[in-house]
């Protein structure tokens, strides 16, 4: 049976009916791996043996009647920054290019409990400092709806193993846009949850206050099912909410009649191309005639939240990867005394980009320049909150470009730091503001590459985005269709 | 605001970063941060001397755990990735260099 093109929610029915086996299961997406990796390279690391086994266990005990979890038997990716129990998590940097984590993030543990099945985990751009997946150390990972073109990042492995149909559900994580920028660029859903939604605990840190792990699928429905296991209050994160999660799958079908939809105009007419914009007006109109009532919203700050970002996360970052000196993760350069270790190791084993990151947050939060940039920053980002909380009484979610092109080619952006950071400009400012954002296919460019459009929500109001999310995929097929 | 247009140093920062950049690195390097710089930049000429900063979402609502002594990391395993141990500790080189025995 070719299950390529079936979505994790009808996997999961199938499973459940006991119509396809967790063993089948794996097996097809493991063969699809092998097919397509060595091409696609969109998996680091892949799990067949433990996969098959834990297929093997679900399979006995449902035809034992005995209990599973709501996910059981059902094949699932995972972002190589998250850490997961003694298989390799290398963050996609050479620094932890042989880092074996002794514990599971909370998310992979839910996971775990809920009998979802790790096949492997998906390629990044290191540390999550990226927006191609273009890894120099590991090799670049392509997009599978034109392998001349980037999957986007820094979750491209995820982004990239779904639409070729390598694997039906995946984890990303998302600092700037890093679910929903390869999300666009790849033609699948992924979400960006609400900052403390989804525990951070084994998350490898990049930018501590802006970063969350989320869904990626092929339909807004599936992501649903996946955060529905993976959010919830975790005494391991002390940033994790306490605000009860719910089951966001049951309430989707909702009508969305009376929804009033912000569109930030300046957003939809600036900036981007003629057919992205033409394909977010087509959304508008679906939505318009499901009876939402649209707005026009401003967001006069969104302008400085890409310079903002770009001082906050470096910041965070030159702090949080200070725990990489040679000391307790893999690699050392060889010195002869402590001093230089630190500084050759860091040099050795860190790729540009990285390097580039640690340097500028190093210099903006030194002595004389705090207030300069990083307190500047801060305060843009308090603006950045407050456009949202204004807009937000007045609307209950924000219709938008995920991406202000789509998928641009390999090395377009490489050599230039600068516009690769420019395509991030609609998706950093959730991060910033800590809302929820979900992103899904929208339609196609003349090229045949997919469009993103990006619905922002209010904080903890999934529930509102993923019930318009899916309204709009049960009327159109953009999410169905698949790269040749 | 009366501030003035500082440079960054590549050199120096690395050092700051313990990154020991190459000595033909540097230029290159110092080129990008300034470019970046540049960019970022545009936020220092905003008035927002009245604005309160926002340092992220955590900061406003930091929920505690109960005060109860837990099990840590099992020593072995913390010691498993690091690149020199003697079982119990890591070993790092000396602060001050080799000795000469």
């Amino acid at each position: 049976m070719d299950l390529s093109s079936f979505n994790a929610c009808q996997l999961l029915d199938a499973l459940e009916s006991q119509q396809l086996s967790a063993e089948d299961c794996v097996r097809f997406f493991l063969k699809q791996i092998a097919n397509q990796n060595a091409t696609l390279n969109a998996f680091y690391t892949v799990v067949e043996e433990s996969a098959m086994a834990s297929a093997k266990s679900v399979d006995q005990r449902r035809k034992k009647g005995l209990p599973v979890g709501p996910l059981a038997g059902l094949p699932i990716a995972v972002k190589d920054g998250i850490c997961t129990h003694n298989v390799r998590t290398t963050a996609g940097s050479p620094m932890l290019e042989n880092y074996v984590p002794f514990y599971n993030a909370t998310v992979v543990e839910r996971l775990w409990e809920a009998d979802a099945i790790l096949i492997g985990k998906t390629s990044m751009d290191e540390f999550g400092m990226g927006s191609s997946t273009e890894n120099p150390h590991f090799g670049g990972t392509l997009n599978p709806w034109d392998h001349q073109r980037v999957p986007g990042g820094s979750s491209g492995g995820s982004a990239a193993a779904i639409a070729a149909g390598m694997a039906p559900i995946a984890l990303g994580s998302d600092t700037g846009g890093s679910i929903r920028q390869p999300a666009a660029f790849c033609g699948i859903t992924g979400l960006k949850p609400t900052y403390g939604r989804v525990s951070r605990y084994g998350l490898i840190a990049y930018a501590s206050s802006l970063e969350q792990i989320g869904p990626m699928a092929k339909t807004v429905e599936d992501t649903a099912l996946l955060l529905s296991s993976c959010a919830g209050h975790d005494p391991r994160d002390s940033t994790s909410a306490t605000e009860p999660s719910e089951d966001y799958r049951a309430g989707i079908n909702r009508p969305i009649e009376g929804f009033r939809i912000g569109v930030c105009r300046d957003h939809l007419e600036n900036g981007l191309s003629v057919e992205i914009t033409s394909a977010l007006k087509q959304a508008i109109d679906i939505f318009e005639s499901a009876g939402a009532q649209i707005v026009d919203i401003e967001l006069p700050n969104s302008s400085n939240a890409v310079a903002a970002y770009y001082v906050i996360a470096p910041c965070e970052a030159s702090a949080n990867l200070s725990r990489y000196d040679g000391v307790r993760y893999t690699e050392r350069a060889p010195t002869d005394n402590l001093d230089q270790m630190y500084s050759k190791t860091r040099a050795d084993f860190f790729g540009d980009e990285v390097q580039r990151r640690i340097l500028l947050g190093t210099f903006a939060l030194s002595s004389g320049y705090y207030d300069q940039y990083y307190l500047q920053a801060s305060k843009v980002r308090r603006l950045i909150q407050q456009d949202f909380e204004t807009a937000f009484n007045g609307v209950d979610l924000i219709l938008g470009p995920t991406t202000p092109t789509t998928a641009f080619k390999i090395n377009q952006c490489r050599q230039d730091p600068l516009s690769m950071y420019l395509a991030d400009v609609y998706t950093v400012s959730a991060n910033l503001a800590g809302l929820p954002a979900l992103s899904l296919n929208c339609g196609f460019d003349p090229s045949g590459l997919p469009i993103g459009m990006q619905l922002q929500g209010p904080r903890f109001k999934e529930s509102s985005l993923l019930r318009a999310g899916h309204l709009f995929q049960s009327q159109t097929d953009f999410h169905n269709r698949r790269p040749a | 605001m009366g501030r003035s247009k500082k440079k960054i140093s590549a050199e120096h920062t690395s050092r700051l970063a313990r990154i020991e950049l190459p000595p033909s690195q540097i230029p290159v390097v110092q080129s990008e941060l300034e470019s970046l710089l540049d960019f970022v930049g545009r936020i220092e000429q905003l008035d927002l001397d009245s604005v309160e900063p926002f340092f992220g979402i955590a900061i406003d609502a930091n929920p505690m755990r109960t005060d109860r002594q837990e099990t840590s990391c099992d020593r072995t395993d913390t010691l498993r990735n690091a690149p020199q141990t003697d079982g119990e500790s890591f070993l790092v080189p000396p602060v001050f260099g080799k000795q000469e025995s």
